[in-house]
Formats: C-alpha cells, sequence, structure tokens
C-alpha cells in the first residue's frame, strides 16, 4: 500500500466516512496525489465514493434580458389582445418563430394576430421556459433533482444558446469499505521510506529493513528550461555561416535614414521611407552622420540616379533600422576604409529590424533578420546562388528555387523560395544581389559585392520547421508553451 | 511592390492557360499571389511599372516565349495636331506635361477597365499617390481641336467628373471627395493655384485631381487624349511611354502632342533610346555564364530588345515602355533573366578563410546557457513598448527627455523602446498564471535610453521567479552565483525603487557605477500586473 493510500484509510478508519472538503483539510497532499489515491482505493473497493451530480449553468447575454421577458412573449404584447399587425412590420424574428411554436399567434395573408392559446397567455404570463430560466439564474448550485422537472424547457433554452449546462460530478462522501478495514489492518508497512546520514552509516537498514514504495504513485512535475524558439533558430543559421567561413558582424539598432535607406540608393521619395512603414524616432530627431566623404558621395548619387534634389536633412532623420543591410552597407565601408583586407571578404550580422505595421498573427513590428556579403574581386552571380544554395541544403532545406527580384540596392537581383511540397507552403527565404557599381564606388570600394538578406521568424511558421500557427505568441513567452514545444528542424 | 490584378481572359485568348502563367511569370520577376476563376493577383517590383499594365505582362510573356518578335512593334501614327501651351503659373505648380492622341480604339468593358486599372495603378505607386505623376483620359471629340492650355487658377468653373452642377476648382477641391483626398499633392493645398487643362471653350480635367464630365471616357469612345502631369519629367515621359505602348497593343493608333513651355517646344511622345552595347565578357563577367555572341542576341530579343550583332559586341535598343534601362549592367540582368535563373551553373566562392561568431553574442550566449542551468526559461521580448507597460505599472517614472520615443505608431501600444526589461518579464508571469508554478524567466538584450544627444544602448540580463515561496535570499543567491560567471566584481548596497519592496531592494555596484539590481517585487507592482504569487527578480547590466 502506498503511504498516500495509507494516509487516506488511516483518516476513514477514525471517521468512517467524510466528505471530501474534510479529507482535503486533513491530509495535506496535493489534489492531483489525493485523487488518485482515492481513485486506486477505490478500484480496489478499499473504498466507497458516492459522487453528486452537479451542474454548472452559464448564461448568455440574452438569456439575462429574457428572464425578464422573453422576445415571443413581447411579441404578443404588442400585439395585444385583438390587435393585428402585418408581418412585414415585426422585425422580431425569433418572436415571431418560438410564437408560431408555442401556437400563440397565426399568420394570415401576411397579418398576425393572436390564437387562444396567446391569449390566454397574455393574460397568465405563466411561461415555463421564463420559469426555468429563472430557476436556473437564481440557483445557487443545481443538481439533478433541480434540472429533472425542467427537463423540456432546458432542452429548448440550450437549443436556443441562452443556457448552457454542463454536468460535474464531484465527490460527495467517501467512506472506508470492510476491505478497506482489512487491508488497513494487514498492511504492516514498516521498515525504513526516507534514507538517512544516520541510517546509512549506523546500518540501521539490516535491521529494520527498507519499505517497499508504490512506484506507479504520481510524482510532482518538473519541467526542463531551455533556449527561446527565436534564439535557437538565429544560433542554428549563425553556425551554418561561421560554418561556411563567415564572420560575425553587428551594427546600430537605431540608426539614420542614412545608412538604413541613403547610402543602399533607395530614392528619398520611396513609399517606404513615410511614416507608414517605417519608425521615425522624435527622441532623438537626428542622428549626426559622421562620415562626411560617404555623405558627399552618397549625395552625388542620388542626385545623379535620381534626377532629384537630395536632402541631407532627411538623411540624418533616426530611425529604428527596417533591415539589417544598414548593417552590411556599413561594413561595406569599413571594408573599403581599411587599409588591407585578405579577399574575398565573408561578413553576415543577425538581428532585430522593425517595421510600422499593423500587428497580427502574420505580421510583427519587431521582426530579425540575418544579412550576409561577400566582398572581393571577379565574383558573380553564380556565385551567389551557390552561396545561398550551399547554405539552405546546410539547414535542411533542398528545394530552394532562385527567382528574379528587384531591389534598389542590386543589379542583377534575386530571390530565394523555398516550396515545402508536404505542407503545399511557399516561404521567402530571402533577397539579394550584387551591390550596385554606384553604390560600392560611393562607398569608396572598387570590389565586387554579393549581398542578401532573410526573414528568420517567418522560419518558425512553416509546418516542418517549428509549426508556429502565430508569431504573436513569440513575444507572450508563455511558459506552458515554451515548456512544451517542439523542436526546431532545420 | 504593387498588388495587381489582371483577367484570365486575356492571358487566354493570347494563349496563355493557367499553368503557363505559373510556371512563366515567376521567371520574369512577376510573383503570382492567387489565383481565382476569373483573375490572377501578381506582385510587381517597382522596378517595373509597365508591368501594372495587363497589356505590358501580356507582351512581355509573348517576347519571353519567342511568340513575337521586337521589331517594327511600337511606332508612332503622325503629329495630332494638339498644341499645349504651359503657362508661367502652371509651371511653378506643377511644372511637367505631357500629352498622347488615340485614335481607332475598340473598348470593350474589359478593355476599358484595364486601361483605368493601369492609370490608377500607374499614379498611385509610380506617381507617389499622384503627387509625382497623374494621368487624366478625355474623349476626343468632345474636345475642341487645336490649341489647348495648361494654366492654374481658383476661380474657373466646370463639371466636375460624376457630378451634376458646375463648381469652381477652389470649391472642388475642398468640397469633393476627390478634392478632398489629394488636396495635399498640390503645393500649398491648392491656395496659390490648381493646375488644369483646358481646351478654347472649357476645362478639361482638374489636375491631379478629377476630370470633366463634359468629355467623359465610355466603353464606346473610339479616339480619346491622355494627359500626363507632374513634377518629375522623366516620370511623366516614361508614362506617356508606356500608356502609347498599351494602345498600341490594344491595337489602337497613336498620334504625338506638341508641348509648347517656356518659349521651347516639344513632341510627346519621345520613342527614341539609346543604343546600348554589351559583350559576352560582360556576360560572363557578371552573371557566371558562357554564351556565345549569337545566344546573347536571341536571349536579349526574348526580353524585348531590338538586338543587332557587329562582331562579338551585341547592341540593343530598349523598349520604349522600359522606364529601368540606363547602361549595360540593366541589359545584362535581363539577359540573365532570359536565360534562367534556375539554370545558371554554382560556382563555389573561393576561400580560405575561417568563420568566427561575434564576441559579444558568445559571451551572452555563455551567460544564456549558466540561467537555464540555475532552472530559469529565457524569454524573448520585443524591445518595442509603451510607457504604461514600461514604467506605470512599477511605479516608476517617465522621463520624456531620456527615453527613445517613437514619432508615430500604426500600434497604439508601441510608442517608446524599452528602458528595463523586468516590466515585460513580469507581463510574461501573468500571462502565464495559469501554468504550473514554481515559473522562472530570464531574458538578454538591449535596453535604450538618450545620453545627451545620442541614443545609448547597453545589454542586460534579467530575471524573475514567481512562487508561494520566492524570497529575497533566492534572488540574492542567483544574482551571486551569476556574477560569478559573468566575472563581475560587484558590491550589494541598500537599494531603492518602486518596483520593489523598502528595505528588500539591493543594489549591484561595480567600479563605482549602479550595474544592477534585484529584490522582492511590490505587493502593489504584483496586484497592477494580476500576479497573484510572490515575485523576485533582478536586473544586471554588462
Amino acid at each position: 500500500m502506498h503511504k498516500y493510500e495509507r494516509k487516506v484509510l488511516d483518516f476513514l478508519s477514525k471517521k468512517h466516512r467524510a466528505t471530501m472538503e474534510e479529507i482535503e483539510e486533513a491530509i495535506a497532499l496535493p489534489k492531483d496525489s489525493l485523487m488518485w489515491a482515492i481513485e486506486s482505493l477505490s478500484a480496489r473497493k478499499e473504498v466507497a465514493v458516492k459522487k453528486d451530480e452537479r451542474y454548472v449553468a452559464t448564461l448568455s447575454e440574452e438569456a439575462k434580458e429574457y428572464s425578464k421577458e422573453f422576445p415571443e412573449e413581447k411579441l404578443i404584447r404588442e400585439i395585444g389582445n385583438d390587435g393585428k399587425i402585418p408581418i412585414s412590420k415585426i422585425k422580431n424574428n425569433v418572436g415571431i418563430t418560438w410564437g408560431k411554436k408555442n401556437g400563440w399567434i397565426s399568420i394570415d395573408n401576411g397579418v398576425v394576430t393572436l390564437t387562444d392559446s396567446g391569449k390566454k397567455h397574455l393574460k397568465s404570463e405563466n411561461y415555463p421556459q421564463k420559469e426555468a430560466l429563472r430557476l436556473i439564474k437564481d440557483a445557487k448550485k443545481l443538481d439533478a433533482t433541480d434540472i429533472k422537472p425542467i427537463n423540456a424547457e432546458v432542452s429548448n433554452l440550450s437549443k436556443r444558446g441562452l443556457v448552457t449546462l454542463k454536468q460535474h460530478n464531484m465527490i460527495n462522501e467517501i467512506s472506508i469499505t470492510k476491505e478497506g478495514e482489512a487491508a488497513l489492518e494487514k498492511d504492516e508497512t514498516s521498515g525504513i521510506g526516507q534514507l538517512s546520514r544516520e541510517i546509512i552509516k549506523n546500518k540501521k537498514w539490516e535491521s529494520s529493513g527498507l519499505q517497499q514504495y508504490d512506484i506507479r504513485a504520481p510524482s510532482e512535475k518538473n519541467y526542463i528550461s531551455r533556449f527561446h524558439p527565436l534564439h535557437e533558430i538565429t544560433d542554428k543559421i549563425r553556425k551554418a555561416w561561421v560554418e561556411m567561413g563567415f564572420r560575425e558582424v553587428s551594427g546600430p539598432i537605431i540608426e539614420s535614414a542614412f545608412w538604413n535607406f541613403d547610402a543602399l540608393f533607395s530614392p528619398q521619395d520611396h513609399p517606404t521611407r513615410e511614416m507608414q512603414d517605417t519608425f521615425f524616432l522624435s527622441n532623438p530627431k537626428r542622428l549626426k552622420i559622421k562620415d562626411e566623404e560617404a555623405l558627399s558621395s552618397v549625395k552625388k548619387m542620388h542626385e545623379k540616379g535620381w534626377k532629384e534634389k537630395w536632402s541631407e536633412e532627411a538623411a540624418s532623420r533616426a530611425v529604428l533600422r527596417t533591415h539589417n543591410t544598414s548593417v552590411s552597407i556599413r561594413w561595406i565601408r569599413n571594408v573599403a576604409k581599411a587599409q588591407e583586407n585578405e579577399m574575398p571578404v565573408k561578413l553576415f550580422s543577425a538581428g532585430s529590424v522593425f517595421r510600422n505595421e499593423s500587428v497580427d498573427y502574420k505580421h510583427m513590428a519587431e521582426l530579425h533578420q540575418y544579412d550576409g556579403i561577400i566582398i572581393g574581386d571577379g565574383l558573380t552571380f553564380a556565385n551567389l546562388i551557390d552561396t545561398l544554395k550551399r547554405f539552405y541544403a546546410k539547414i535542411g532545406l533542398d528545394n530552394v528555387k532562385i527567382m528574379p527580384s528587384y531591389f534598389p540596392f542590386t543589379e542583377p537581383s534575386l530571390q530565394a523560395l523555398y516550396y515545402d511540397e508536404e505542407h503545399g507552403d511557399t516561404i521567402e527565404l530571402t533577397g539579394g544581389g550584387m551591390i550596385r557599381k554606384e553604390i560600392t564606388s560611393a562607398m569608396g570600394l572598387d570590389k565586387t559585392v554579393l549581398a542578401w538578406g532573410g526573414g528568420i521568424d517567418r522560419l518558425l511558421l512553416n509546418k516542418r520547421i517549428f509549426g508556429m500557427d502565430s508569431l504573436l505568441s513569440l513575444y507572450k513567452n508563455n511558459i506552458g508553451w515554451l515548456r512544451n514545444r517542439g523542436e526546431i528542424k532545420i | 511592390m504593387a498588388s495587381v490584378t489582371f483577367y484570365l481572359k486575356e492571358f487566354e485568348q493570347k494563349g496563355f492557360d493557367i499553368d503557363l502563367l505559373k510556371k512563366t511569370l515567376p521567371k520574369i520577376g512577376i510573383e503570382v499571389e492567387k489565383i481565382t476563376k476569373e483573375q490572377i493577383n501578381v506582385e510587381i517590383t517597382p522596378n517595373r511599372p509597365d508591368l501594372l499594365d495587363q497589356y505590358g505582362v501580356i507582351r512581355a510573356l509573348e517576347f519571353f516565349s519567342n511568340e513575337r518578335s521586337p521589331e517594327g512593334n511600337y511606332q508612332i501614327s503622325g503629329d495630332s495636331g494638339m498644341v499645349i501651351e504651359v503657362t508661367a503659373k502652371a509651371r511653378k505648380i506643377r511644372p511637367f506635361i505631357g500629352c498622347l492622341v488615340i485614335k481607332q480604339i475598340k473598348f470593350n468593358d474589359q478593355k476599358l477597365a484595364s486601361v483605368i486599372n493601369f492609370s490608377e495603378k500607374l499614379s498611385s505607386t509610380y506617381g507617389r499617390k499622384r503627387k509625382k505623376l497623374a494621368i487624366g483620359m478625355h474623349d476626343l471629340n468632345k474636345v475642341k481641336e487645336g490649341k489647348l492650355r495648361y494654366d492654374a487658377g481658383k476661380d474657373e468653373k466646370f463639371i466636375p467628373l460624376g457630378h451634376s452642377k458646375e463648381m469652381s476648382l477652389w470649391e472642388t477641391l475642398i468640397e469633393s471627395n476627390k478634392g478632398m483626398e489629394y488636396a495635399s499633392t498640390i503645393p500649398d493645398s491648392g491656395r496659390k493655384g490648381i493646375p488644369f487643362l483646358s481646351d478654347s471653350e472649357k476645362i478639361l480635367s482638374m489636375i491631379p485631381i478629377i476630370n470633366s464630365e463634359a468629355t467623359r471616357v465610355t466603353e464606346k469612345t473610339e479616339s480619346i487624349l491622355i494627359d500626363v502631369t507632374g513634377t518629375s519629367k522623366a516620370a511623366v515621359s516614361d508614362a506617356i511611354n508606356m500608356l502609347a505602348c498599351s494602345f498600341m497593343d490594344m491595337g489602337a493608333k497613336v498620334y504625338s502632342c506638341k508641348i509648347k513651355s517656356n518659349g521651347k517646344e516639344e513632341t510627346t511622345p519621345q520613342f527614341s533610346k539609346e543604343t546600348i552595347k554589351i559583350s559576352c565578357n560582360m556576360i560572363e563577367k557578371t552573371i557566371g555564364i558562357k554564351v556565345t555572341p549569337d545566344e546573347a542576341l536571341k536571349l536579349s530579343v526574348r526580353m524585348g530588345y531590338i538586338a543587332f550583332k557587329q562582331g562579338n559586341v551585341i547592341s540593343v535598343i530598349p523598349p520604349p515602355y522600359r522606364t529601368d534601362i540606363f547602361n549595360a549592367q540593366d541589359v545584362i540582368e535581363d539577359i540573365g533573366i532570359a536565360y534562367g535563373y534556375d539554370k545558371i551553373k554554382q560556382e563555389k566562392v573561393p576561400s580560405l578563410v575561417d568563420g568566427s561568431f561575434d564576441s559579444h553574442a558568445e559571451r551572452q550566449n555563455k551567460i544564456c546557457l549558466a540561467m537555464i542551468g540555475l532552472g530559469f526559461m529565457e524569454a524573448v521580448n520585443s524591445k518595442l513598448t509603451n510607457e504604461k507597460a514600461n514604467f506605470d505599472m512599477l511605479g516608476r517614472k517617465y522621463d520624456d527627455k531620456t527615453t527613445v520615443t517613437i514619432a508615430e505608431s500604426k500600434t497604439e501600444s508601441i510608442t517608446i523602446l524599452r528602458t528595463d526589461i523586468i516590466p515585460q518579464l513580469l507581463q510574461n508571469l501573468s500571462e502565464s498564471s495559469s501554468e504550473p508554478m514554481p515559473q522562472r524567466f530570464f531574458e538578454i538584450g538591449e535596453v535604450f535610453s538618450i545620453d545627451g544627444e545620442e541614443p545609448r544602448v547597453t545589454t542586460r540580463l534579467a530575471f524573475v521567479a514567481e512562487h508561494s515561496k520566492a524570497n529575497f535570499s533566492e534572488i540574492k543567491s542567483a544574482v551571486e552565483a551569476v556574477l560569478e560567471e559573468m566575472n563581475i566584481k560587484a558590491k550589494i548596497e541598500e537599494g531603492e525603487d518602486s518596483a520593489f519592496i523598502n528595505g528588500r531592494t539591493a543594489s549591484i555596484v561595480a567600479g563605482g557605477k549602479r550595474i544592477g539590481i534585484f529584490g522582492e517585487i511590490h505587493p502593489q507592482v504584483l496586484s497592477n500586473m494580476h500576479i497573484e504569487e510572490p515575485v523576485i527578480a533582478a536586473e544586471i547590466e554588462f
């Protein structure tokens, strides 16, 4: 006999019978352990359990109004004893349906009048559905004897969606049986339970023996702590780039429009640069662009390329970076300024990016991206395609298609798509291309640059990789979700 | 990216069925979003406004699949005789105009709808919601032949399209729906004059707001006059060319117009484009593919170029509707597209360099592992938050001078960048209240503030624990363990913070600087956040 069972039987043998509350109070055990003990005793017929049929009722919003007057009652009151109302004038459809069902009204040539039974009800106001609803509404507790007499009405009320009844079988009383008394007598559980330093040292167990436990008894639940899924997937991506010979770099989250847009040849009147899509800051409103040389060459690039006036003021506006390409372009500039570089230079970064979005399950205001660049001589588009396909194969995405695309800062440009045939899902993995010559020369670099950037969060929505339903769960950090989440398969 | 809807029927008439569209469109850079019974929805990239037009997509498909040759396609049928005089007033407000005359149009409902869709899409995307570019269309038979005037005013009267009574330009601007919608596209919101186009008798359109009822275009219309106005000369001439080609593809004839402005006379449209020379060597150096001059010639023809070969050099003339082709690099991208991105042979980047992780990120990961070892679950919260969640809930004071603030947000709950992590971890506990205790969370991430005028970004570790026996001594022992793991030598001193219970709050001080705080969270804060069990918390900068 398990010690929990023993505790219950011990208590009952003194009191003979007890309510659940009394047992809970007397025996300090977690509720599920206690329930387990009672159930296993009851299965061996060592205790007898009396259960109570209890009902819990939930009332809809309408039900609260209806308890004063049902729509069908309202309808016949409005029609009145000898009244006639054209059906077209009546908006109370529920009233008509139930008025007809109850046989209170008749409809002739589109005119509604009261039947005899309708007139009778008008006088008495005694409506069984209403009585039943009031009873349920006011009852402190409901058991089978309450419900039985009004069964027909309850079924109508629940069909109308006014009342939902749920049955809860609660343990009312537990008593010890003969079998239980006998088992208790027989159960001379003796011997040592919890070991202690002293017992071990003195070899006390040799004389007293060791108790045998019920190893099926429930134990307290324990949980594993782990990385957040976003961190885990980001690290897998970072690891893949490092294994491919890339050096990890970083850059600022609070960025000037200059590095986020202008240095990347995004025209100053481009729609994504409006408040609609980008988080502009009101404090600090502007950031100083310290690289004077880059400032003047970028200005020239814009005025020549877009044939429009370029404003340094607009370029100095502070934004939350909208892509990690701002980190890439800063590093293109760093490499250009450095005296010696061993070519090719291969860099990547990963981090948060921000979009002024209306947030929903697929759109978040803060997202995560990885960006990469290769700087070198004689690099081609075929090198870029190879790098991307190799990377995706490394993280387990084999069926990757390369398609044409467009970005203001690359030419030629591409996008990589992943077709998950099993789930009929297509994910845009990355956009990339060869950085425009105008941009590299504005940065003072006489090399070819391959560049790309891809989203991390969206990968988690794919069923094969992780299968999240909504990105909104990411930041909620519900601990139950984090404890029980599945693996990230990339 | 612009999302556009086309009629499948028009494609089917040219022999492009759904399967073919699904297969071919992505190859020329058009993403297929959705296909319904009658329509197809696609995404068009901003460099290709010509593809906002159904006829533009059809022609691209025809060239790409060698079903049509670019030679001899787009010819102006002659001069229309229309002369548009641009006044100084109009020039000051919206300087550029171009016009076209189209004859022998055979509209049906669908064709008229696709022309209108195209011009709407063009002026809303490429034309930046009509500010940079707007298009007006008029029934030519209702326009007095000869001279037109592009002017600006306020009191001139006309009946706006879809209205029944005469209104002045100013009334239309401030009273009509279109007027209110687009008033901001005119400098000074129209107070210094509203541009309009008129013939010798009446106003044809109020620019860029609304056309006149007098020259309404219907599916019966056979000849039209198109005006394109804007603030960028290049955009106006691009739009004129795209519209001209679209009508030519529809089978109509296009005639040019003369624009007189500032003593100069110009003809629109201008179809002539400069010849661009490319070589196979350039193609190989950029794309990484080897092609012969003959192959290169065929590939460029499939992208709509008129091309000819002189030895190893290919000369191409970009089609008049392409607005994005200026140099050899642009043509080479197109040749790559015609070759097929899926056919380009992969080539490995030669490199002997070892990769490496960012050292800061590595240090963070090391601390992460220590926290997980202590039984804490990692949380990731957004850096975007609001004053209420970040300050008020914890009884902390909001200081607008030192808080990084967002100018305008579509989401109400986003107004600032977080200054602390504990508020969000408490939120996470509140979110998890129905889950079994004990609960322990940690997060490592950036917090933001302003130091002088520069933003200051620091990385912090924060952790919290909630259970019935959570107390100061538990958090203190965790903090001490973590400080040791982080190699931070610090002193623990009395601290003060409204989020914590007074007398159960400690400051972590290292090198004379306060680098962190920990203690028992105040019951008032717990009750603010609907947390029912005791909570301890710590936040450390590193």
